[in-house]
C-alpha cells in the first residue's frame, strides 16, 4: 500500500513538473532559409533564451545554444580543433580564461565583415585583443565595478551611510583600512570591512595595469607587490573575515551582518546582491571604492575560423553586441550592459531608481560614472589562469599566516608560476 | 545469593557491554558515512542562496522549483541518453572482458604474455592521452555527435581483462573446461554454459563498476558532443547556470536524482559485489 502511494506522489510530481515544464521558453526557429548560428556559452537560461529569440525574430537566423561550461571552453575547443571536428560560430571566453582562449590563433577577424572597434567602448578593446596575434577578437558586455555596501553597519560603525561621505572618508586604501581598526573596535570584534581578502583583492587587481608577466617574464614586482602589500596590510589589521571569495558561505554573508563592503558590477546587483539577500530593502548602498572604479569580470564573445556560419555570427554581433537595438535587448533581457559606445551619451538609457539600494540609480551611476572613468586596463595574457591559481595560493597562505612579508609571497608565487611554465622567466 | 547475581550482572556487562559499544561504533561511522548523502538530497530543496546561511538537515520548500528548473531541461532525455549509453557500455565491457580474461587464463597462445603485459600497460596510461585521437577516429568514422563513442570507449576496459583474468585463474577449475570438451562442447559452450555461471561475482563487480564509470564519464561526451539532445546527465548539470548566476540548489537536486540508478543497482548487486572484491583474499 506505501509503495503504491509512494509511486502514486512520484509519477503525480513528475507529471506535473514535466507538464508545467513543456510550457516554458524555447528557442524560434528561424525564418526557414537555414541560416543558423550555433553559441558554444553557459547561459541557457531563459533570460539568454529571450535575448536571442529576439535576434531571430529580427533577423530571421536560427539561434542553436551549446551549453558548455566556462572552465572546459578551453579544452572542448582545443580537442575540437586538434580532431578537426566542427567548430562553434560563436564562442564566449570568460575573463578567467580569456588569455589563454584569445592568445590561440584560432579566431577570425570581423573587420571582415564590416564590424569595427570604432564603435566598442574604449576600456573594453585590449580585454578583447589577443596577446599573441594582436587581433581584436569579439565584443564582450562591459562588467564595470564599485563596491556595495550594508547601509546600517556603515551608519553604525562609521558614522554614516552617505555615498558622498563615505567616498570622501576612504581617500585611499590606507584610509580604508584604519577605518576598518575603528570598525573593529566599535564591533567588539564582530563586524568587518570585508567578507574576503578575494573580495579587497579583486578590486585591487582590476584597478592595476601593469602586467604580471610581460610576453614570458615575470613581472609580479611592479604589478602584484601592491596588491599583496594592501592585502597583508588589511589582513594584520584584522579588518577582512575569513571566507572564501566566491565561495557559497561568502553569498551567504550577504544576508548577515558581520561584513560591510563588496565589490559590486553592473550585474551583481541583481544576480548577487538581490539574490543572496532579498530582504533588506532599502539596505544596501553604492560607492566607488578608494582606488577608484575597476573592470570586474567579462566573457568576449570570438568566431573561430573554422566555424560554419562565419556571416550569421557576425550578424549576430553587429545586432547583439554592436546596435542600439541590441543594447536595448541586453539591458532589458539579462539586465546587461552594450558595448556599442554611442549608448552612453544618452544618460537615461540605464536609470532605475531602485528602492532596494535606498533609491539610489546604481544602473546610471554605473553607466555614467563608473564605466567613463575605468582607465587603462590589464591586458589579457595566456597565463592568466596560471597566475590566478598561484594567486589564490597566496590569499590561503596570508588567511593562514597573516605575518607572511610579501617577499616570501613573490617568491612561492615566481617559483610555482616557473614550475607551471617552463616559458617563464625572470 | 548477592555474590551470584553480582556475578551475573558482571558476566552480562561484559557480554553485552562489548557488543554495544561496537554497535554505537558502528552506528556513529554509519551516520557520518551517510549525513553527506542525506544532505544532498536535504540541499536539493533549497534555494541556491539559503544553501550555506546555516546546516541544512531537514528539508526545505523549494523542492517543486528546483525539480521545475531541473525538468525543463529535458532531464528524463539526458536520463535516457545516460542510461542507454551506461547499459549497452557495461553489457560490452563485461562481455569483452570477461572473454578476453577467459583467454588470458586459461588458453596458451602466442605473445600471450607481452599481450598480457600490453593490457596491464594501458592502464597506467592516463585516458586524456588518447582523447584528441580516438575523436578524431569517431569522426572519420562519421559517428561523433552521436552516442556510440560514450558507448564503445568504456568496452575495452583493461581493469575488466585484468580483474576477470584473476577471478577466472583462481576461481574456475581447468577440470571444468576439460570436461565440457570431452562431452563434445565448443569452446564458446563451454565458456557461456560452464565458466560463466562460476563467474557471477567477478561479472557483477566489474558490471557495476563499467556501468559507475560511464554514468559519471565526464571527459568524453564535453569533446565528443555538441549536440544538446544527446547530452547526459553529468553534461546536463551545465545547462543550469545563468550568464552570473548558479543554481547549486538544482544542480544538487539533479546529481541526487542521476544518483539513484547507481545507488539501485549497487543495492541489488551488494551481494556479489563483496565476494567478487574479496574473492581469492582467503585461500580455501
Amino acid at each position: 500500500m506505501n509503495k503504491k502511494w509512494i509511486a502514486a506522489i512520484m509519477t503525480a510530481a513528475i507529471a506535473t513538473t514535466s507538464m508545467t515544464a513543456s510550457a516554458d521558453l524555447e528557442l524560434l526557429e528561424g525564418d526557414g532559409s537555414g541560416r543558423e548560428v550555433t553559441i558554444w556559452c553557459w547561459d541557457t537560461s531563459e533570460n539568454g533564451i529571450k535575448m536571442n529569440n529576439a535576434f531571430t525574430e529580427a533577423t530571421g537566423i536560427k539561434v542553436n545554444l551549446v551549453a558548455v561550461e566556462a572552465k572546459d571552453m578551453a579544452q572542448k575547443l582545443q580537442t575540437t580543433l586538434a580532431s578537426g571536428g566542427e567548430m562553434p560560430d560563436i564562442a564566449w571566453c570568460e575573463a578567467t580564461y580569456r588569455g589563454k582562449l584569445l592568445s590561440l590563433d584560432i579566431w577570425e577577424d570581423l573587420t571582415q565583415y564590416g564590424i569595427s572597434t570604432d564603435e566598442v567602448v574604449d576600456y573594453l578593446i585590449p580585454l578583447e585583443t589577443s596577446p599573441t596575434t594582436g587581433l581584436w577578437v569579439g565584443p564582450e558586455c562591459p562588467s564595470v565595478a564599485g563596491m556595495a555596501y550594508k547601509r546600517e553597519l556603515a551608519k553604525e560603525y562609521l558614522g554614516t551611510d552617505d555615498r558622498a561621505e563615505l567616498e570622501a572618508m576612504f581617500t585611499d586604501w590606507d584610509a580604508f583600512i584604519e577605518a576598518g581598526k575603528t570598525v573593529r573596535e566599535k564591533s567588539n570584534g564582530e563586524v568587518y570591512m570585508m567578507s574576503s581578502l578575494g573580495a579587497m583583492g579583486i578590486i585591487l587587481k582590476g584597478q592595476g595595469s601593469e602586467p604580471f608577466i610581460d610576453g614570458d617574464k615575470l613581472n609580479l614586482d611592479a604589478s602584484m607587490r601592491p596588491i599583496l602589500e594592501k592585502l597583508v596590510q588589511a589582513k594584520q589589521a584584522d579588518i577582512i573575515d575569513m571566507i572564501d571569495y566566491g565561495s557559497a558561505e561568502e553569498g551567504a554573508s550577504y544576508a548577515q551582518n558581520n561584513d560591510i563592503f563588496y565589490p559590486c558590477a553592473n550585474w551583481s546587483v541583481k544576480f548577487t546582491i538581490k539574490m543572496n539577500d532579498p530582504d533588506r530593502e532599502a539596505g544596501w548602498g553604492f560607492m566607488l571604492p578608494p582606488g577608484g572604479p575597476f573592470p570586474m569580470g567579462g566573457t568576449v564573445h570570438g568566431v573561430p575560423k573554422d566555424a560554419k556560419h562565419k556571416e550569421e555570427a557576425a550578424e549576430y554581433i553587429r545586432f547583439i553586441d554592436l546596435s542600439q537595438d541590441g543594447a536595448v535587448i541586453q539591458r532589458d533581457a539579462k539586465g546587461n550592459f552594450t558595448s556599442y559606445k554611442p549608448t552612453y551619451d544618452d544618460p537615461e538609457f540605464y536609470t532605475m531608481e531602485d528602492p532596494y539600494f535606498g533609491g539610489q540609480d546604481v544602473q546610471q551611476i554605473i553607466a555614467q560614472e563608473v564605466l567613463p572613468n575605468i582607465g587603462t586596463v590589464r591586458a589579457p595574457s595566456k597565463y592568466d589562469q596560471d597566475i590566478e591559481d598561484v594567486y589564490n595560493l597566496a590569499l590561503k597562505t596570508i588567511n593562514a599566516n597573516p605575518d607572511v612579508t610579501v617577499d616570501e609571497l613573490i617568491a612561492t608565487m615566481e617559483s610555482e608560476l616557473m614550475g607551471k611554465d617552463p616559458a617563464i622567466t625572470k | 545469593m548477592t555474590k551470584n547475581s553480582a556475578k551475573k550482572e558482571n558476566h552480562f556487562l561484559s557480554r553485552y557491554l562489548g557488543k554495544i559499544c561496537v554497535w554505537v561504533f558502528v552506528l556513529i561511522l554509519s551516520l557520518l558515512a551517510l549525513l553527506p548523502f542525506w544532505m544532498m538530497i536535504v540541499m536539493g530543496t533549497y534555494i541556491s542562496e539559503d544553501l550555506y546561511t546555516s546546516a541544512k538537515i531537514w528539508f526545505g520548500d523549494y523542492l517543486l522549483q528546483n525539480l521545475h528548473t531541473v525538468m525543463k531541461q529535458d532531464f528524463f532525455l539526458y536520463y535516457r541518453n545516460s542510461i542507454v549509453v551506461a547499459v549497452l557500455n557495461t553489457a560490452g565491457g563485461v562481455l569483452i572482458s570477461g572473454l578476453a580474461g577467459y583467454a588470458f587464463a586459461k588458453y596458451e597462445f602466442k605473445f600471450k604474455k607481452p599481450l598480457f603485459m600490453f593490457v596491464i600497460a594501458t592502464l597506467a596510461i592516463p585516458p586524456q592521452l588518447g582523447l584528441v585521437g580516438y575523436v578524431v577516429e569517431m569522426r572519420k568514422l562519421h559517428l561523433n555527435n552521436t552516442l556510440f563513442p560514450l558507448i564503445v570507449s568504456g568496452m575495452a576496459s583493461s581493469f575488466g581483462v585484468f580483474w576477470m583474468r584473476s577471478f577466472i585463474s583462481g576461481g574456475v577449475p581447468g577440470e571444468i573446461i576439460e570436461s565440457g570438451r570431452v562431452d563434445g562442447c565448443g569452446e564458446f559452450g563451454i565458456y557461456f554454459r560452464l565458466v560463466l555461471p562460476l563467474l557471477r561475482p567477478a561479472i557483477i563487480t566489474i558490471g557495476l563498476l563499467l556501468f559507475l564509470w560511464s554514468w559519471n564519464s565526464y571527459m568524453t561526451p564535453l569533446v565528443m558532443i555538441s549536440n544538446q539532445k544527446l547530452y547526459t546527465i553529468p553534461l546536463s548539470i551545465s545547462l543550469l547556470n545563468g550568464e552570473y548566476r548558479t543554481d547549486y540548489a538544482a544542480r544538487i537536486l539533479a546529481l541526487a536524482m542521476g544518483t539513484i540508478p547507481v545507488l539501485v543497482l549497487f543495492a541489488a548487486g551488494s551481494k556479489y559485489l563483496i565476494k567478487g572484491l574479496t574473492a581469492g583474499s582467503v585461500k580455501g
